[in-house]
């Protein structure tokens, strides 16, 4: 019996068990990535609240805006882009609105858990969490 | 000397199956991603709210005394600076107004670096554009007349 040779296929062998168990995990979390549809609501949210920005620079008139919100995020708006992500994510998802240099946005980076967002557009559109 | 050519020997049976697993998996992947795809395509609706907002906004094009009156341009407004600052897109988004009446024609770029690649909208995987005209009443030093706006959009995709 070639005892050095047996070593050998168990290190290759667990070294094939290791891989797979790594693959699993990544493709378990894949899965369930896409089964909670994660990047597709993030998508969605950041370009529909971009949307709503754009619309509100459009207001002739002062306007209040209640957005409903069910999902957890971290939304971030400045003077170009709003962005959304998770809070343990770095990459943000990002839409660029169409400024107008005369109307200020004035928010911050607000967390979204089951909260109502309010934009209350006046000479100047300010956002901020109600709920 | 055996030693080392039994681990040799051990990894050429094994790299393919490495490298079918791989195979497999990358396919299973990729077959996951086509299927579960969702494109969220918001040039539709992007394009006409933008537009609107030459119309609307006092900032922009409308006209004010007392109150804001969309659809009624004040002529004072219609110059280059002014649309720039009150529609200050990022650069993948360029405009090219045109306003005619009866007596004279206006142009207004922009973005021009985009303005001028209106030529290129057939390349519909690359640009997105739009042409819309809206029949305005125009304030001409306080005289009112009628007048057409074409508002072009191009967006770099």
């Amino acid at each position: 019996m070639n005892k050095k040779g047996l070593t050998t296929k168990q290190w290759l062998y667990t070294f094939y068990v290791v891989l797979n168990v790594i693959v699993l995990v990544l493709f378990i979390t894949y899965i369930n990535q896409l089964r909670e549809n994660q990047k597709v609501n993030q998508d969605f949210l950041v370009r529909d609240l971009g949307l709503i920005v754009d619309a509100l620079h459009a207001s002739p008139n002062p306007i209040i805006f209640s957005y409903v919100n069910s999902v957890s995020y971290q939304l971030k708006i400045d003077r170009e882009s709003i962005a959304v992500n998770k809070p343990t994510e770095v990459a943000l998802k990002k839409y660029f609105y169409t400024r107008d240099n005369n109307i200020n946005i004035n928010a911050n980076l607000l967390p979204l858990t089951n909260s109502t967002l309010v934009f209350d557009k006046n000479k100047n559109i300010l956002v901020s969490l109600y709920g | 000397m055996a030693e080392a050519k039994e681990l040799t020997e051990a990894w050429i049976i094994w790299i393919p199956t490495i490298i079918a697993f791989f195979v497999v998996i990358s396919l299973i992947v990729i077959i996951i991603s086509l299927a579960v795809q969702k494109d969220i395509n918001i040039e539709k609706i992007q394009q006409p709210i933008l537009r609107q907002r030459f119309l609307y906004s006092e900032n922009c094009l409308a006209y004010k005394q007392d109150r804001v009156y969309p659809g009624i341009i004040d002529l004072a407004k219609f110059n280059e600076k002014r649309l720039q600052d009150c529609f200050n897109p990022n650069d993948k988004i360029g405009a090219q107004l045109v306003l005619k009446t009866d007596d004279y024609i206006k142009t207004a770029n922009i973005n021009p670096i985009l303005a001028d690649k209106f030529n290129f909208c057939f390349d519909e995987e690359r640009f997105s554009c739009s042409n819309y005209t809206y029949y305005v009443l125009i304030n001409n030093n306080s005289i009112i007349e009628p007048g057409l706006l074409d508002v072009a959009l191009i967006k770099l995709k």
